[in-house]
């Protein structure tokens, strides 16, 4: 398609060009009426996804974050295994059998210890790996499961009443209410947390499904399409998906800092991971508990910092992701 | 409006109901260490009568009728361990109303501070106010309440004097909590109130006005933010769950002595009475904020007809 | 018709800067408007009919810009209007307008009294009382019964055709000298749009406006216009007093409007429809804008832009076929029939 608009721009400059060189007499002639040329205007080699990459990468806030929190993933990944690098769970004794507590950051340990001697840069990263999981793990499910019950909710017509009814009932309970209930009934571990965090979160992503599979049947577009003949799964693909994808992975993309939030909060409550497991939501407590004595607000600082780039670079990109999806604001 | 009311009063005591059934029963699947002081002493016998006794054992329909009836008796049974054989709602109602006066205080301020931020978003697209606030939002919305609230306790005490602990005789002890508790709720009036504002700036009937000779100034008080203000109607139950969820966490923080660090409390002492207590009173009033929103929504639209059709809200 | 100029357009071009793109949609327009007039501006979508009213109100997007030429009104040159508060002075109390969509032009969270009497406190000095007796009474004037109870009622209450009646209202309500109406049947139903039509006519006379209608639509065109303009691409191709831009129209562009009248088809053959599409605007436009489309386009179409030739003291037309140099060419048959057709109807 291209090339052919650029052949008729070619033929067309090369008509114009011969015409201004005669004179007046043979200008007015009449032309010879090429139909094809008629036809030349509104070309657009539009490609969705294309245009939201693009749109994606002039939002530089968001790329910078997002290198960043790439590499932050993969040294998360890496950090156990370079060398020099500690256990995050193991004390450590200086040269006298004494436990080196809440020692502030220096060059044998970069992040310092916490009260007990355990190194805070492997255990801030092991947190930083095990609430990255988490969020993960929650947003993952929340996806597969919500796209499931949604998919069902939207495309059985017969249960779509009962659904909503269900939907109606469960929207009602508190989200905080349902995490702590289930954290205290099946008390805490990681997969107490991820599944009592999945059990709000896909409802959203089910009532978001359901009404673009309603919404398949009901557009104008959708039906202009199908009255052209185009086969579901095309309309699916063309109509549906870009934007139902880009949805997908925003939710996604807030889901984790959402997660994360949770994990906190729980863990102040006392329903979090135990403290064997370092989190996040672990750390900023131990840290907590120190905050008022200024040489060791560090052991506060660090698991908050990091709590913090990590949240707000998920935040970002996931609505720059968004904004990016949106074919208004494409080129 | 009268009917329609009434129909969604019966539909939130339904849901209600089921909530309180499903509550209940899954309570049943707590742990039995939740129902006595000094479970370690007791040997499989004495646990085994006390079950009975307290008519643990018995088959969960028969459970949830008497818990319905003592409901409707207006008792949500005794603590077992935190005060053990003082009823319930004894306890709560003592804790109840610092936090509710709180809850609505932080509310309050959300509003006459959020809904002026959004406002000033909205007008100046991408000058000061709109770049600070955006800031502000998504620092508030990114990182969790568990943070800011930690740095504010940490930081403001110092800078301005006030104590860290919350006292009821202390007025100065109360502005942090409270404070702390409504930024959350600021920075979501802020972002809807801009968004619904900006969609409503692009609508015809904007255009209309300004063709007929209406000063920008007018347009945006009298049918801008007008207009914008009614679906924010609709979130005004969701940041009353954010702020029980977050003064769960700030009366923990501030030693505020309400209902969410009773929550705390019970939910490290594990006993089961007060926690299916308070999660019930925590649904309760969630479900009570919804309905509130929904009917307020129907009060400011004219338009939206009292039947709804099938589809989730 | 008097002769006395009250607008006079000189020269104006208009761009849009879309991402970085500019977009000539105005490309150097001449227009006198006589007070008192009926003028009609007829073009397809896109050809820039609404874009060229809106500059007289200052009611251009924000990415649009005036960059050459003058709007002349009243003494002021409208075109280098930069506040609001310029603006004012003009919107509503000198120009009016009645836009398309009666569905989302009204507020839908204010009652139509609230509308009406928020133009009348503006333009007419009255207030509260006062101001709801006069909002009854143009109600009234806009065929709107039992106006005093519905001036409580919201938008939604109304059906299409009342809605467009309390447009007008509002409209007519800022007591302005030239009300502006922006495909005001577009939306309607046909049975509504000879009423609205006809109320605009009246409304007209009652209060001596000048009115300006905007529409693609060339059968309200004869039913209201004394002057049509026709737009391309951003310019005036043609412009002349109703009846002789319909039985004797000379540019191409207008011979193909025409012809695609479907009033005109003959049964058992295919209507007439212009080939191709308008041109893209974002590059610049060598000679006839239309020359691409028009299957008797002369050479010089494609090199060099055409300028006015006077066909009457009253209408003229920028097309390369009226130079003395240029070959005889007669206008299509159908539009020799469109003559005898309508004389035969009438």
């Amino acid at each position: 398609m291209a090339l052919r608009h650029k052949k008729v721009a070619a033929v067309e400059n090369s008509i114009n060009e011969s015409f201004k060189k005669m004179s007046d007499e043979e200008l007015f002639h009449f032309a010879e009426f090429d139909e094809s040329a008629a036809e030349k205007t509104g070309y657009s080699n539009y490609s969705y996804w294309r245009s939201t990459f693009q749109v994606f990468l002039k939002n530089k806030t968001a790329v910078i974050l997002l290198l960043l929190i790439a590499g932050i993933l993969l040294f998360t990944f890496i950090q156990p295994v370079l060398p020099g690098q500690r256990s995050a769970t193991q004390i450590f004794n200086d040269a006298s059998g004494m436990q080196i507590r809440n020692q502030q950051p220096n060059f044998q340990f970069w992040f310092g210890t916490n009260s007990i001697g355990q190194d805070l840069w492997s255990r801030v990263w092991s947190g930083t790996r095990t609430s990255l999981l988490i969020g993960f793990a929650v947003a993952l499910s929340e996806a597969v499961l919500g796209i499931l019950m949604g998919v069902l909710w939207g495309y059985v017509r017969k249960l779509d009443q009962l659904f909503t009814d269900i939907y109606n009932v469960l929207d009602n309970i508190p989200q905080t209410v349902v995490l702590i209930l289930f954290s205290y009934i099946m008390r805490p571990s990681v997969s107490t947390l991820i599944f009592a965090m999945c059990l709000t979160g896909w409802l959203d992503m089910a009532r978001f499904i359901r009404n673009q599979i309603v919404i398949i049947r009901d557009r104008d577009y959708n039906l202009a399409s199908r009255c052209l003949g185009t086969p579901t799964h095309r309309i699916m693909q063309k109509n549906l998906l870009p934007y139902m994808v880009s949805v997908i992975m925003l939710r996604m993309a807030l889901a984790i800092p959402s997660a994360i939030g949770n994990e906190v909060f729980l863990t102040y409550i006392g329903l979090g991971l135990p403290v064997s497991i370092p989190s996040l939501g672990n750390l900023i407590n131990e840290g907590r508990v120190l905050m008022t004595s200024e040489a060791l607000r560090y052991q506060l600082f660090f698991p908050a910092i990091a709590l913090s780039v990590v949240t707000i670079a998920f935040y970002i990109i996931g609505n720059a992701f968004a904004d990016a999806s949106d074919p208004k604001n494409h080129i | 409006m009268l009917k329609y009311s009434a129909k969604r009063l019966i539909q939130s005591v339904i849901t209600l109901c089921i909530i309180i059934t499903i509550v209940f029963s899954l309570m049943r699947l707590m742990p039995i260490e939740g129902y006595f002081q000094n479970f370690d002493k007791l040997d499989k016998n004495q646990i085994h009568t006390a079950l009975l006794s307290m008519g643990l054992l018995d088959p969960l329909p028969i459970q949830l009728k008497n818990f319905f009836i003592q409901l409707l008796h207006g008792s949500l049974g005794n603590s077992l361990i935190y005060r053990p054989n003082v009823p319930v709602i004894q306890i709560i109602g003592d804790k109840a109303p610092v936090s509710i006066f709180m809850g609505l205080a932080s509310m309050a301020i959300a509003l006459l501070l959020g809904l002026p931020l959004g406002i000033a978003m909205a007008r100046g697209k991408s000058k000061f106010w709109d770049k600070f606030g955006t800031a502000f939002i998504v620092f508030i919305t990114a990182v969790p309440a568990a943070v800011y609230y930690l740095l504010i306790q940490l930081y403001f005490t110092d800078w301005m004097g006030l104590p860290i602990l919350f006292s009821l005789d202390d007025p100065a002890s109360w502005i942090l909590p409270t404070l702390s508790l409504s930024l959350g709720n600021i920075a979501y009036f802020a972002m809807w109130l801009r968004r619904y504002m900006v969609d409503e700036l692009n609508k015809d009937y904007i255009k209309l006005a300004r063709a007929k000779g209406v000063s920008n100034k007018s347009i945006m008080k009298n049918h801008v933010f007008r207009n914008a203000f009614v679906p924010m109607v609709q979130y005004l139950p969701t940041s009353l769950l954010y702020t029980i969820a977050g003064s769960i966490y700030i009366e923990s923080l501030y030693s505020v002595p309400g209902m969410g660090g009773l929550l705390v409390n019970v939910i490290q002492r594990q006993d089961n009475n007060m926690v299916q207590a308070l999660v019930l009173i925590y649904s309760a009033v969630g479900i009570i904020g919804l309905l509130l929103g929904d009917l307020l929504m129907n009060a400011m639209d004219p338009r939206i007809s009292f039947t709804k059709k099938g589809g989730a809200r | 018709m008097e002769q006395e100029v009250i607008l006079s357009v000189k020269d104006l071009e208009v761009k849009f800067n879309l991402r970085g793109k500019i977009l000539n949609a105005i490309r150097g327009i001449s227009l006198d408007l006589y007070k008192s007039e009926s003028l009609a501006i007829v073009g397809e979508s896109g050809s820039g009919k609404s874009v060229f009213v809106k500059t007289f109100m200052g009611l251009l997007d924000a990415n649009g810009m005036i960059t050459n030429g003058e709007i002349l009104y009243d003494g002021q040159d409208l075109s280098k209007f930069k506040t609001e508060k310029d603006w004012l002075t003009i919107r509503g109390r000198k120009i009016a307008m009645v836009m398309q969509d009666p569905m989302t032009s009204l507020n839908p969270l204010k009652t139509i009294g609230f509308q009406i009497c928020e133009a009348i406190e503006l333009h007419q000095n009255l207030h509260g009382a006062a101001a709801e007796a006069a909002a009854v009474e143009i109600l009234n004037d806009v065929g709107i019964p039992d106006a005093a109870n519905r001036i409580k009622q919201y938008p939604h209450e109304f059906s299409g055709g009342m809605r467009q009646r309390v447009v007008i209202a509002i409209a007519v309500a800022c007591k302005p000298n030239i009300l502006i109406c922006d495909e005001p049947t577009t939306a309607l139903d046909v049975t509504i749009q000879a009423q609205i039509l006809s109320l605009l006519k009246n409304l007209k006379d009652k209060y001596d406006l000048t009115t300006i209608y905007i529409t693609h639509d060339l059968g309200v065109v004869a039913n209201v216009a004394d002057r049509i303009a026709v737009m391309y691409a951003g310019d005036i191709v043609e412009i002349g007093k109703c009846e002789e831009v319909f039985y004797n129209p000379r540019h191409p562009y207008t011979w193909a409007l025409l012809s695609s009248l479907p009033q005109l088809g003959i049964k058992g053959e295919n209507l007439f429809s212009i080939k191709g599409a308008p041109p893209n605007l974002f590059s610049h436009v060598e000679g006839d804008a239309f020359a691409p489309r028009n299957p008797r386009a002369l050479k010089i179409d494609f090199v060099k832009r055409p300028p006015y030739f006077e066909i009457s003291p009253t209408h003229k037309a920028r097309t390369w076929l009226l130079d003395p140099r240029a070959p005889k060419l007669d206008p299509p048959e159908i539009i020799q029939k469109l003559h005898q057709e309508v004389s035969g109807d009438v």
